[in-house]
């Protein structure tokens, strides 16, 4: 864990500096100090987390990093719940981030609250996609499988640009409208399966690369 | 004498290679060698024992300890240098020293500087300008520096220059003889083994066959050279790859002591002359026979 955290971490932080004029922007414009186009803004930056999770197991594909643990007393269930755990904290703390300050800007509950919950519905997704990202790599490794995940990263890139100009504007679906849908519990028990499935899928990574070692 | 390492029908099959049920012991304390052809099985061996690799049957023990259930505690007391040494080359020798020190519960960090220095390998540099000779040297600082019981060493020395490869072969002679180690050496080199084994076993095509001590090996095994009427037909019947020339014929025993009184008129005439054997001519002879 200690070997990436650094970067893993410095991502996220950057990110959250970078939003941070919105705030004054949001400020100006919007009813709540906290309105919603800062959460629109963070919340799909925790793709990044991905990203650094990917460049770091590129290099470790490059460097033989696995072979190299291997012969080290370390057991291939800690190298994957070190990895997925490191993931969950650098998500953890940008969600963290994110509310808190949500939460110093905010006056109002009403934006408030869909505004974590937006913030957090992507980082379940981000969770998620992080641990089918390393099963794929245990499962088929890394060179083979990053041809496949080069498509599905350009086609989660580019997909919410159409999505939003010809299907929710047409219809007149507003970002608001969007967020107020994170009001209500879905978006907690939403959270909850996301965890137990993150959990279930390290399980699952670990008897991949168990598979893969032997 | 006690086992370091004790291996029970040890098998592994792949499309085009089988190892066959072996059966293997180490005495603890010795330097074992371990000669192969290419191919041999002897690198699959190593990976068996430290679970690198998924057995297809058969037990390892390592301490008198399942290799299987006892992965994390066994290798806490191996220093291992593979033939391909696998770093983050984008970092340096420092780095993964404090690196892998985290693994080890005898993680000696003096040792590794003193070791680094000693190899001459500096250790702010990144990995990846390392030369071939001094990656290997790198893998062999850190594999003796947690202070291991048994150094498993496979074909550490392949690739390098003879000037790397005597000076990796005496240190590791000199840090045998004053520390007390095991040590498996897998090599095809048999230079390098005869140098330092005491130990020898022999492996061809997946199976094991033959483990000596070197002395005895070298002391039964003789090239004897004899004109084709000095020796009596049951005699030469016994001698391995037999090969007629111009000045007479010539072949191998294993048995010399066996064959001693037997060879003793044609000495004193003159018409027999035995010479002392290498491993690598065994090694041949093993396999012509194989």
């Amino acid at each position: 864990m200690k070997k990436f955290s650094f970067w893993y971490l410095l991502y996220p932080c950057l990110l959250l500096a970078f939003g941070l004029p919105l705030f004054n922007h949001d400020r100006l414009v919007g009813p709540d100090p906290l309105s919603l186009s800062f959460a629109t803004y963070l919340a799909p930056m925790i793709w990044l987390v991905l990203a650094a999770m990917w460049s770091h197991e590129q290099m470790e594909s490059k460097s033989n990093g696995y072979a190299f643990l291997r012969i080290l007393p370390i057991e291939p269930a800690q190298i994957v719940k070190a990895k997925f755990a490191l993931v969950f904290v650098a998500v953890a703390i940008y969600v963290g981030g994110c509310c808190v300050a949500f939460a110093l800007v905010s006056t109002s509950p009403g934006y408030l609250i869909p505004s974590c919950g937006y913030v957090i519905v992507y980082s379940n997704i981000c969770l998620l996609a992080a641990a089918l990202l390393y099963l794929g790599i245990f499962r088929f490794g890394f060179s083979q499988f990053g041809k496949y995940v080069l498509i599905v990263w350009v086609i989660m890139l580019v997909t919410p640009v159409p999505i939003r100009i010809f299907i929710l504007k047409p219809r007149g679906i507003s970002d608001e409208e969007i967020m107020q849908f994170m009001r209500g519990p879905y978006w907690v028990i939403g959270t909850i399966i996301c965890l137990i499935g993150y959990y279930l899928l390290m399980k699952l990574a670990i008897k991949k690369l168990n598979e893969r070692y032997a | 004498m006690e086992h370091i390492l004790e291996t029970n029908k040890l098998r592994k099959e792949y499309p085009e290679f089988v190892l066959d049920n072996i059966d293997w012991n180490v005495p603890q304390g010795y330097v074992m060698g371990l000669i192969g052809p290419n191919g041999a099985g002897k690198t699959t061996t190593i990976k068996l024992i430290l679970n690198l690799i998924a057995s297809d049957g058969g037990q390892v023990k390592v301490f008198g300890l399942n290799n299987i259930q006892n992965e994390k505690q066994i290798k806490n007391k191996i220093g291992y240098v593979g033939e391909e040494q696998y770093f983050y080359d984008h970092k340096s020798a420092a780095w993964t020293g404090e690196f892998v020190s985290h693994f080890y519960d005898k993680w000696d960090a003096e040792r590794y500087q003193s070791l680094l220095d000693q190899f001459e390998i500096p250790s702010k540099k990144r990995i990846r300008k390392f030369s071939k000779g001094m990656k290997v040297k790198l893998s062999l600082a850190i594999a003796l520096s947690h202070n291991p019981e048994l150094i498993m060493l496979d074909e550490p020395t392949s690739g390098l220059d003879p000037i790397i490869r005597r000076e990796v072969i005496d240190f590791l002679k000199t840090f045998t003889e004053e520390n007390d180690k095991t040590v498996i050496l897998s090599s095809h080199i048999t230079d390098d083994i005869s140098r330092i084994a005491d130990y020898i076993t022999y492996m061809i095509n997946g199976r094991i066959v033959m483990t000596e001590s070197k002395d005895v090996l070298l002391s039964n095994w003789k090239k004897v050279h004899f004109t084709p009427e000095s020796l009596e037909k049951s005699v030469i019947d016994n001698l391995e790859n037999v090969e007629s020339h111009m000045f007479g014929s010539s072949g191998l025993t294993r048995d010399y002591p066996a064959i001693q009184d037997a060879l003793a008129p044609g000495l004193a005439s003159g018409d027999v002359k035995v010479e002392s054997v290498g491993l690598d001519d065994i090694l041949i002879a093993l396999v012509k026979g194989d």
